[in-house]
C-alpha cells in the first residue's frame, strides 16, 4: 500500500505554522485544522508570551504563501473526530464549517458591510452585524456576528465575488495522512482562578493577553496603555507575576513568566519614564538569552522590583488597586501599594483539548496534563507518525515555539510517500527589448467599489493624455483567480510593454499582481503598482482632489517605467555539503540528522577525539543516561558513510557565502583538506566557569558542579555534607547571564546524594528551575535537602581551615546571620562562552559576538533585543548559511542542546535540496554598472547582508544575488550611479519625483 | 619616538637634500612630488627614482596645480607601489589622501607621506598670469611661519589646519624663522626613515609647537569670522542663485576634487538627462528653466554626497572659469556638516567616513517628534 | 484676502516599503482622512533616500518632504533607517547653512500599525507647511 503524503496540522500554534512552511518547501501539502474561526483568533495570546511585543506577522505570513500555491489548507471551525490507521496511512475524520467569506476571492471591497441593515452598538463603537476584524492590517478578516445577524442575505447579494456565503455548511470530510502534527495553542488559566487576583471584577487589573495587542511595539503612540476605567494612562502600574502567587502552586508555569514580566515592565518605562511601575514576583527565572541584562535595565530605569512569596489584591476606591504583600521575612500581608492599573502575567496551562486528543490518537498525556514526549527525540510522540509540537508540550516561549518545526521534518518526511506539491512553472516572458516603450494603465475598480468614490471614466481620459501613456482602462479587479486572468488577458490585448497598476495593498497582494504582470508575458520589472485604494479612494473625499493625487501617482509611475529593463530572476548555484564545526553533541547531533537525510557532512574537531562536554556528564536531571545516548551517537556517526570526522583539525581560511563556502581544514601533521560546503553549522561549545573565588584552586574540598559530579559518578563521595552555593560568579555586572544549567546540575547532584543518604544543603539566590524542572525542586525539598536563600548583594562567606569549610550566609527567610559547616563545598559555576574560539569564527565567518561573548544570532543589534528578525532567524547568524548550535548561541542543557542542534539541522534540511538557489527577492536585486564602479567599498560598508564584496583584482564591486534582499543601502552609499537597483535605476527615481509633482 | 630633527640652512634646498639622502641610501626607492615646469610659471607632479630629484624639484611650492591626492590615487589605484616611495604632500593633500584611502581610492602600502607647515598657496591664475620670479621671492619669505603669505587663495588664508599631523613625517617650518626645518616623524616608519639624518637632534621644537598653536587660534577665529559673514552673503534662494549665476555647468570643480572620486558624477550621469517633454513641464511650473538646468541641485547635491570629506584645499575654485567662490562655499558647508558627526576629514585612518557607520541613538534633533495634539506654529 | 487658505502646498512623502508604507495601508484599512495634496513616494527603506531625491523634489517645486520608515530597531533592513536618519541630518544642516528652510524637510518614524500617526503627520506637516508658505525655489527659474 502507498503511503500518503499529506500532512495533517491539528491547531495552530507558531510550531504547526512553521513545519506548514518548512514541508511547503520541501513538497509536501499540509491540512491546518483551525479551530476557530479566523487565522488571527489566538494571536492574542501568542502575543502576550515571549517575545511579546512583535505583531507575529512574520511568523504567520510566509506559511500564507502556501495557501495560495495550493500546498496548504486551513481549516475552519475545524475539529478532528475520529484518527484511524498508522504511521504513513492515516484517516482522519473531521468536521469543519468554512470561514464566512473566502478571503482568497474578497476583495475586501467592504460592501457587504455598507449593505448590512443591522448596527450594534459594542465596547461603545457602532458596527454592523458583518464586521472586519481589524487586529492586525495584514489582512482583513471579515466574520458575520452570528448573535446580531437577522439573516437577510444583504451581504451575500452585495459581494462581487461571491466570497461571502452567509451560511456555510457543517460538512464532514475524511482526509488521508501520512503523518499527524498536534501543534494546539497553550491555555490561560481560567476566570475563576484570575478572580483571585481581581479580573473580571475590579476595572482596572487586566491580563497580559489583554494588552498585549494594544502595546505592540509599532503601535507605541503614547497611549497604548490606557486604564480600562477611564481611558486615562495610569500613573501607577503594579506587575504581578501570577504563578508565583498561584495557590494550587502550579509552578511549571513559570516558564518565562517573570521575564515576560520583566520584559513589559522595561517596555513601559522605555514609553512613559514617568509611570511608576512596580513588578511582583518571587524568583526571577531568566534562563534566556539577553533576560538577565532586561532585569538589569529594569531595575536601571527605576522599575521596583518587589520579591515576596505571598500577595493579594482589593480594591482601593472605585479605581484604584491595592497590592497587599509581604516580604521573604515578614510572611504577613504587612506593606501596602495602591496603584492605577494592575496587569497580570499569566501562565501557560495544558491544553484543555488534551483529553479529548488522547482518546482519538492514543498519545498520552505526561503528568502535568500537556503531551508526552519520548525522550531524546523531536516531538515524537508514543503513537508512531503522530508528533506534538509547541505549547501542547510544554510551557515555552515563542522563540523555542517557531524553532521547534524544524526539528521533527526529517522523521515526519520518512514517514510520507512521494512528494504532492510542484512548484508552478512561471510564465514564458515576451522579450520586450527592442521595442518602443507603450506604458499601459490599468485603473481598478474593485468590482465597481472604487466608482461609487471617485469618477474613474475622467480618471482614465485623463491620464491617457499624458505623454507616457499608450493605453488605459478600467479593470475589475487583480486578486481573484478570475480577475486576475482577466486583467492578464487585456494586458496582452492592450498590447503593451509597460504596465502600471493602479490598484491596492501591494504589500499584501503583490505576488498576485505580479502573477497577473507575468501571466501577461512581462517582466514585473516593467510594471508599477500603486496603491488606489489605500492612498485616494479610503483616506479622500473630495473629488477633484483625488483625481489629481490618482493623477500625480499614475504620471509618476509611467516616467518612472519610461527607461525600466526587464531583466531574469539571478540563480546561484548551491552546493549540497554541510560542515559541522565543533565534535561534541549538539555538531554530531546536526551531522547525524544531515547524514541520515542522503547529505555529505564534514565535522572538524580541534580535540582528538569526539564527544565535548557530554564526556563530563552521566545522567542529567531528568534521569536520561547521556553516556549511553553518546556511545548511540557516535556508533551512528561512524557507520554513517557519507559523514567524514576530522579529529585534531583546525578550519584555516574560509571564503564564500551560503550555499558556496569554501573553506580550508588543517589536520595535525597532514596535508590540508578543502571542501565546499553549502552550509555551515557552528557547534564549538562553550566552557564551564572557573572562579577565582571561595578558595577554589587552592582548597580540594571547593570544587565545581561539573568536577563534583565526575567525583560522584566515581563514587569518590561516600558521606559528609555537602554545600552548594550557586550563582558564583554569575549574574553581577562582569557577567550578567544566567547559565541555566547549574541549578538543574545542582538538584541532580543532590538528588543522588540524598539517595545515599548523604546531606545537602543548596545556598540559592534563585533557583531557576524554569517549566517542568521546578518538580525536582519540589522533590529535593520533599527528599530533604535543605534550602537556603540568599540576597543577591549579600552572597555567602567562607571560612576555611585545615579541619572544617564554615560558610556563613544571611538567610533571606528569617533575615538571620547562620552558620554551616561542610565537608565539600560545589560552586554552581556556570558556563563561560569560549571566548578565544568564538573570536578566531567571528573573524573567519565575518560573525558578531553577543555582548556576553557567545554568538549573536542577528547582526541587527537593535535596541529590542528580541527584534522579529533573530526570532524569525534563530540559528542563522549575521552572515547567511551559517547556524549556530548548542551552547556556542547561549548556556543551555545537553537535551536542549541536541534539540536546537536537529531543529538547525531541520532547516539546513529545507534549504538544502535546492542546485539552484533564487535570489529571494527574484529579479528585484541590486546590480553594479561597472564602467562607473571605481570600487570604493562604501556599499560592501552598508549593506547589512554581506552581499557586496570589491573584486580584488578588477577592482569594481560584485553583488551575491542570493543575499542581497534589494533595500536600497548601496544605492545612497554609492555617491556615482554605479550602484542601482533593477527597479529604481537612477533615472527612474528622478523621472518619478518630478512626474508627482507634474499634476 | 624622537621629537624632532633639526637642519640649519636653506629650506628647500635642505628637504631635497634629505630626499636624496634617503634615495642614496636606498631608504627609498622613489619619490613623488612637484616640480617646477621648463617656463617656470608653473609645476607639475613627477615620480621621480633614479640617483636623484629633478633639480627643479620643490618640497614647497607655491600654488597647488593638481591636488596631490588625486596624484597619488593615480598611482595606487589599482595596487600598491612596491618599493617605498615618499609623497610630499601639502597638508590638505595629505588630508585628501588619507579621505581616499579609507574609500580604496589610495592604498598607502609602501607609501611614505611627507607633509609640511604650510604658508599657503597663491591662486593659480594668479601665479601662471603674473611674474613667478616675484611670487616665489614673496612665498619664500613666508616659510619660516612669522609672515603671512600675501594674496593667498581663499581657503588658505582661513586655513586653520595647515600643518601635516599624522604624516610619516613632518617638515617642521613654523618657528624656524627661515634659518632651517625640523624633520619630526609621525610614525615608526617615519622615525626609521630619520635614523641617521643630516641634523642635530633638537631640544628646541616647543619654538614650532608654540608657532603653531598661536596661528592655529587666530586662523580659527578668522576662519570661523570669514565663513560666518560669507554665510550672509549667500543665505537664502536670492543670495544663493546670484552667488552661483556665473556657474557654466562645466562641472570642472568636481573634476578636480581629490574628494569627488567617482568615475562618472551623479550628475554628469543620465539620472538627471531627461526628455525635451520632462524639461518642458518643468519650465511651466516655474515659468522658466535655466539650461542647462540643474545648476542647484549639482552644487547642493554635491555638497550632501561629500561636504563631510571636503578638505577645503580650494582646488575646485582654481578650476573654476567663472569665478564662483566655490571653495568657500564648500568650506561653509563642510564645516557644517561636519560638525553634526564631530568628524574631520584626513583626522585619523580609522575614523569612519560618517555615511559608512551609525549609532543608536544620536541626531534626535532631526526626527520630529510626533505629539498628538500637536500645536500649530 | 485670505491667502494662506487658498495656498495648497505640493509635498512629497517618502515612505519605506515596510513600516512607511505599512502605516500609510493601516490608515487606509481605518479610513482616516487626510489632506490629498500629499503624494506617496516609494523606496524600499528610507535608508535608500538619498538626499539628491529630496533636493530634487524641493528645487523642482515641492514645498516640502516628509520622510517615515520603520522606528529605530525595527527597520526590516536592519540599519536602513539609521543611515537615512544621517543623512537627513547632512541635508537638513546643508539647508540650515544656506537658509533653505530645513523644515521643508520632515523626518519621523512610523510603524506599520500606526494609521493614526500616518495621518496625523501628513496634517501636521501640511499645515506646518501651509503657515510657511510656497517654497521660494519653486517659482526661481533660474535654478
Amino acid at each position: 500500500m502507498s503511503k500518503a503524503s499529506t500532512v495533517l496540522i491539528y491547531g495552530t500554534n507558531l510550531s504547526g505554522y512553521r513545519i506548514a512552511y518548512a514541508l511547503g518547501k520541501l513538497g509536501y501539502k499540509t491540512v491546518m485544522l483551525n479551530r476557530g474561526a479566523y487565522v488571527d483568533e489566538v494571536r492574542n495570546q501568542v502575543l502576550s508570551q515571549l517575545p511579546f511585543d512583535l505583531c507575529w506577522a512574520c511568523a504567520y505570513a510566509p506559511q500564507r504563501l502556501f495557501v495560495g500555491l495550493g500546498a496548504m489548507q486551513i481549516m475552519y471551525n475545524a475539529e478532528l473526530l475520529e484518527l484511524n490507521g498508522e504511521a504513513g496511512n492515516f484517516t482522519a475524520k473531521i468536521r469543519k464549517r468554512d470561514a464566512f467569506v473566502n478571503n482568497y476571492i474578497c476583495t475586501e471591497c467592504e460592501k457587504c458591510v455598507d449593505a448590512c441593515p443591522v448596527t450594534v452598538e459594542k465596547d461603545g463603537k457602532k458596527q454592523k452585524a458583518v464586521q472586519i476584524v481589524p487586529k492586525m492590517f495584514w489582512e482583513n478578516i471579515y466574520l458575520i456576528d452570528e448573535e446580531n445577524c437577522t439573516q437577510c442575505g444583504e451581504c451575500e447579494t452585495a459581494c462581487p465575488t461571491g466570497a461571502l456565503k452567509m451560511n456555510p455548511p457543517v460538512e464532514e470530510i475524511e482526509i488521508e495522512a501520512g503523518a499527524v502534527i498536534l501543534a494546539p495553542e497553550f491555555d490561560e488559566p481560567g476566570k475563576a482562578e484570575l478572580a483571585t487576583f481581581g479580573w473580571g471584577i475590579m476595572p482596572n487589573v487586566v491580563k497580559s493577553s489583554d494588552i498585549a495587542r494594544a502595546s505592540l511595539a509599532t503601535n507605541f503612540t503614547g497611549d497604548s496603555f490606557k486604564r480600562p476605567s477611564d481611558g486615562k494612562l495610569p500613573q501607577s502600574i503594579a506587575i504581578v507575576v501570577t504563578p508565583h502567587f498561584n495557590e494550587k502552586g502550579i509552578e511549571y508555569e513559570n516558564c518565562n513568566a517573570s521575564a515576560q514580566a520583566v520584559y513589559r515592565a522595561n517596555k513601559i518605562k522605555e514609553m512613559h519614564p514617568d509611570i511608576d511601575v512596580s513588578l511582583f514576583c518571587r524568583d526571577y527565572k531568566c534562563y534566556g538569552k539577553g533576560h538577565c541584562r532586561m532585569y538589569e535595565r529594569a531595575k536601571d530605569s527605576g522599575v521596583r522590583v518587589i520579591r515576596t512569596e505571598k500577595l493579594a489584591l482589593s480594591a482601593a476606591d472605585g479605581e484604584r488597586n491595592r497590592i497587599s504583600f509581604s516580604t521573604f521575612s515578614t510572611k504577613e500581608l504587612t506593606d501596602k501599594k495602591t496603584v492605577h492599573m494592575t496587569i497580570l502575567i499569566t501562565g501557560q496551562r495544558p491544553p484543555t483539548t488534551m483529553k479529548r486528543l488522547s482518546e482519538i490518537c492514543g498519545v498520552p498525556a505526561e503528568s502535568h496534563g500537556f503531551c508526552d514526549i519520548l525522550p531524546f527525540t523531536c516531538a515524537k510522540t508514543e503513537v508512531n507518525g503522530i508528533f506534538a509540537v509547541g505549547e501542547f508540550t510544554s510551557p515555552k516561549g515563542n522563540p523555542e515555539t517557531i524553532w521547534e518545526g524544524y526539528g521533527p521534518l526529517r522523521e515526519i518526511t520518512s514517514r510520507l510517500g512521494e512528494k504532492n506539491v510542484e512548484k508552478p512553472q512561471p510564465p514564458a516572458l515576451r522579450n520586450v527589448s527592442y521595442e518602443k516603450t507603450r506604458t499601459g494603465i490599468f485603473i481598478c475598480s474593485c468590482f465597481g467599489a472604487f466608482s461609487d468614490k471617485i469618477d474613474l471614466e475622467s480618471l482614465v481620459n485623463r491620464v491617457k493624455g499624458f505623454s507616457h501613456v499608450a493605453h488605459a482602462e478600467i479593470i475589475n479587479g487583480c486578486c481573484t483567480p478570475f480577475s486576475i486572468q482577466e486583467t492578464a488577458a487585456k494586458i496582452k490585448e492592450s498590447g503593451v510593454n509597460r504596465v502600471v497598476l493602479a490598484v491596492c495593498t501591494p504589500t499584501q497582494k503583490m505576488m498576485k499582481f505580479r502573477k497577473t504582470v507575468m501571466m501577461a508575458g512581462l517582466n514585473p520589472l516593467l510594471s508599477e503598482l500603486l496603491r488606489l485604494r489605500e492612498d485616494v479612494i479610503q483616506v479622500h473625499t473630495d473629488p477633484a482632489g483625488m483625481e489629481d493625487k490618482a493623477a500625480a501617482m499614475i504620471y509618476a509611475a509611467a516616467a518612472k517605467l519610461t527607461t525600466a529593463q526587464a531583466m531574469p530572476t539571478l540563480m546561484d548555484h548551491m552546493g549540497s555539503t554541510v560542515l559541522v564545526i565543533g565534535g561534541g553533541a549538539s555538531g554530531l547531533e546536526a551531522a547525524r540528522y544531515l547524514g541520515a537525510a542522503g547529505y555529505n557532512v564534514h565535522v572538524v574537531e580541534k580535540t582528538d577525539h569526539v564527544g565535548g562536554m557530554a564526556d563530563f556528564l552521566s545522567i542529567d536531571l531528568e534521569g536520561h543516561e547521556i553516556q549511553k545516548y553518546m556511545a548511540q551517537l557516535v556508533d551512528d556517526i561512524e557507520k554513517d558513510v557519507h559523514i567524514t570526522v576530522y579529529t585534531d583539525t583546525l578550519v584555516s581560511d574560509v571564503t564564500g557565502y551560503a550555499g558556496n563556502f569554501h573553506v580550508r581544514l588543517e589536520t595535525k601533521g597532514t596535508e590540508t583538506v578543502a571542501v565546499d560546503p553549502a552550509i555551515v553549522i557552528l557547534a564549538t561549545g562553550a566552557k564551564e566557569a572557573k572562579p577565582d573565588l571561595y578558595d577554589y584552586g587552592k582548597d580540594e574540598r571547593v570544587m565545581t558542579q561539573l568536577e563534583f559530579e565526575q567525583k560522584l559518578a566515581n563514587k569518590q563521595i561516600t558521606g559528609g555534607h555537602v554545600v552548594m552555593i550557586q550563582c558564583v560568579g554569575s549574574r553581577n555586572p562582569e557577567k550578567p547571564y544566567c547559565s541555566r544549567v547549574c541549578c538543574s546540575a545542582a538538584l541532580k547532584n543532590a538528588l543522588i546524594l540524598r539517595e545515599k543518604g548523604i546531606d545537602v544543603t543548596i545556598l540559592y539566590r534563585d533557583m531557576n528551575t524554569y517549566g517542568f524542572k521546578d518538580d525536582y525542586f519540589q522533590a529535593a525539598m520533599k527528599k530533604g535537602v535543605s534550602f537556603l536563600r540568599f540576597d543577591e548583594n549579600q552572597y555567602p562567606k567562607l571560612e576555611a581551615s585545615d579541619a572544617t569549610l564554615k560558610i556563613k550566609i544571611n538567610d533571606i527567610s528569617d533575615g538571620k546571620d547562620k552558620e554551616i559547616i561542610a565537608d565539600y563545598l560545589v560552586l554552581s559555576t556556570g558556563m563561560d562562552p569560549n571566548r578565544e574560539n568564538n573570536e578566531a569564527f567571528s573573524a573567519l565567518f565575518d560573525l558578531n559576538l553577543d555582548d556576553d561573548g557567545f554568538f549573536d544570532v542577528e547582526s541587527c543589534a537593535c535596541p529590542y533585543e528580541d527584534a522579529s528578525k533573530r526570532i524569525m532567524k534563530p540559528f542563522e547568524l549575521s552572515s547567511n548559511g551559517v547556524f549556530v548550535v548548542g551552547t556556542a548561541h547561549s548556556p543551555r542543557s545537553f537535551m536542549e542542546s541536541v534539540m536546537m542542534a536537529r531543529q538547525a539541522a531541520g532547516k539546513a534540511m529545507v534549504i538544502l535540496p535546492a542546485a539552484k538557489m533564487p535570489a529571494p527577492n527574484a529579479m528585484y536585486v541590486s546590480e553594479v554598472d561597472e564602467s562607473k564602479c571605481t570600487g570604493c567599498g562604501l556599499c560592501v560598508d552598508v549593506c547589512p547582508y554581506h552581499a557586496r564584496e570589491i573584486d580584488p583584482i578588477r577592482k569594481v564591486a560584485k553583488v551575491r544575488p542570493f543575499l542581497c534582499d534589494s533595500c536600497g543601502a548601496c544605492v545612497v552609499a554609492c555617491p556615482s550611479s554605479a550602484a542601482f537597483l533593477r527597479d529604481q535605476r537612477e533615472d527612474q527615481l528622478i523621472r518619478s519625483i518630478d512626474g508627482l509633482l507634474a499634476v | 619616538m624622537i621629537k624632532g630633527i633639526w637642519v640649519e640652512g636653506p629650506v628647500k634646498k635642505g628637504v631635497l637634500d634629505f630626499l636624496n639622502g634617503l634615495l642614496a641610501e636606498k631608504k627609498i626607492k622613489a619619490v613623488l612630488m612637484p616640480a617646477k615646469n621648463k617656463g617656470g610659471d608653473s609645476y607639475a607632479w613627477f615620480l621621480m627614482g633614479k640617483d636623484r630629484l629633478l633639480e627643479s624639484a620643490d618640497p614647497v611650492p607655491p600654488v597647488m596645480t593638481t591636488q596631490g591626492a588625486n596624484v597619488v590615487s593615480y598611482l595606487t589605484k589599482k595596487g600598491p607601489v612596491w618599493e617605498k616611495t615618499a609623497v610630499l604632500l601639502r597638508p590638505c593633500e595629505y588630508r585628501a589622501v588619507i579621505e581616499l584611502a579609507k574609500i580604496k581610492q589610495v592604498d598607502l602600502t609602501n607609501l611614505v607621506l611627507i607633509s609640511f607647515d604650510c604658508p599657503g598657496a597663491y591662486p593659480l591664475e594668479k601665479y601662471v598670469n603674473g611674474d613667478p620670479e616675484e611670487l616665489d621671492e614673496s612665498f619664500e619669505v613666508c616659510l619660516g611661519g612669522v609672515v603671512e603669505l600675501d594674496g593667498p587663495r581663499n581657503v588658505c588664508a582661513i586655513c586653520h589646519r595647515f600643518t601635516g599631523t599624522g604624516a610619516d613625517i613632518e617638515i617642521g617650518l613654523m618657528g624656524g624663522e627661515g634659518k632651517g626645518f625640523w624633520l619630526v616623524p609621525g610614525s615608526k616608519q617615519g622615525e626609521e626613515l630619520l635614523d641617521g639624518a643630516v641634523g642635530s637632534e633638537s631640544d628646541n621644537i616647543d619654538v614650532r609647537e608654540k608657532a603653531i598653536s598661536d596661528r592655529t587660534i587666530a586662523r580659527e577665529t578668522k576662519r570661523n569670522n570669514t565663513l560666518d559673514s560669507f554665510q550672509e552673503t549667500v543665505m537664502g534662494p536670492e543670495n544663493l542663485l546670484n552667488t552661483l549665476s556665473a556657474c557654466i555647468n562645466c562641472h570642472n570643480c568636481s573634476r578636480v576634487c581629490p574628494i569627488c572620486f567617482c568615475r562618472e558624477c551623479y550628475f554628469d550621469s543620465k539620472a538627471l538627462s531627461s526628455e525635451a517633454d520632462n524639461m518642458l513641464q518643468r519650465a511651466q511650473r516655474k515659468s522658466g528653466l535655466r539650461l542647462p538646468p540643474d545648476l542647484l541641485l549639482f552644487h547642493l547635491g554635491r555638497m550632501s554626497h561629500m561636504s563631510v570629506s571636503c578638505v577645503s584645499c580650494g582646488a575646485c575654485e582654481d578650476a573654476c572659469p567663472a569665478n564662483v567662490p566655490v571653495s568657500m562655499l564648500f568650506a561653509l558647508a563642510g564645516r557644517n556638516t561636519q560638525a553634526v558627526f564631530d568628524y574631520e576629514p584626513g583626522r585619523r585612518l580609522d575614523e569612519a567616513i560618517p555615511h559608512t557607520v551609525f549609532k543608536f541613538e544620536e541626531l534626535k534633533d532631526f526626527e520630529t517628534p510626533y505629539i498628538k495634539e500637536y500645536s500649530k506654529v | 484676502m485670505d491667502e494662506k487658505k487658498e495656498f495648497t502646498p505640493s509635498i512629497i512623502y517618502g515612505l519605506c516599503s515596510w513600516c512607511g508604507t505599512g502605516g500609510s495601508e493601516t490608515a487606509g484599512a481605518m479610513h482616516l482622512q487626510y489632506a490629498d495634496n500629499i503624494r506617496p513616494f516609494r523606496v524600499p527603506c528610507t535608508g535608500a533616500i538619498d538626499p539628491v531625491y529630496i533636493l530634487r523634489a524641493l528645487i523642482e517645486g515641492a514645498d516640502g518632504f516628509a520622510v517615515s520608515g520603520c522606528h529605530p530597531g525595527d527597520c526590516h533592513f536592519d540599519s536602513g533607517n539609521y543611515r537615512a536618519r544621517r543623512r537627513i541630518a547632512v541635508l537638513k544642516s546643508l539647508l540650515d547653512t544656506f537658509g533653505l528652510d530645513s523644515e521643508r524637510v520632515l523626518l519621523r518614524w512610523v510603524g506599520h500599525g500606526e494609521g493614526k500617526r500616518f495621518a496625523d503627520t501628513v496634517n501636521e506637516f501640511n499645515d506646518y507647511i501651509k503657515e510657511m508658505k510656497k517654497n521660494p525655489l519653486a517659482e526661481r527659474r533660474d535654478t
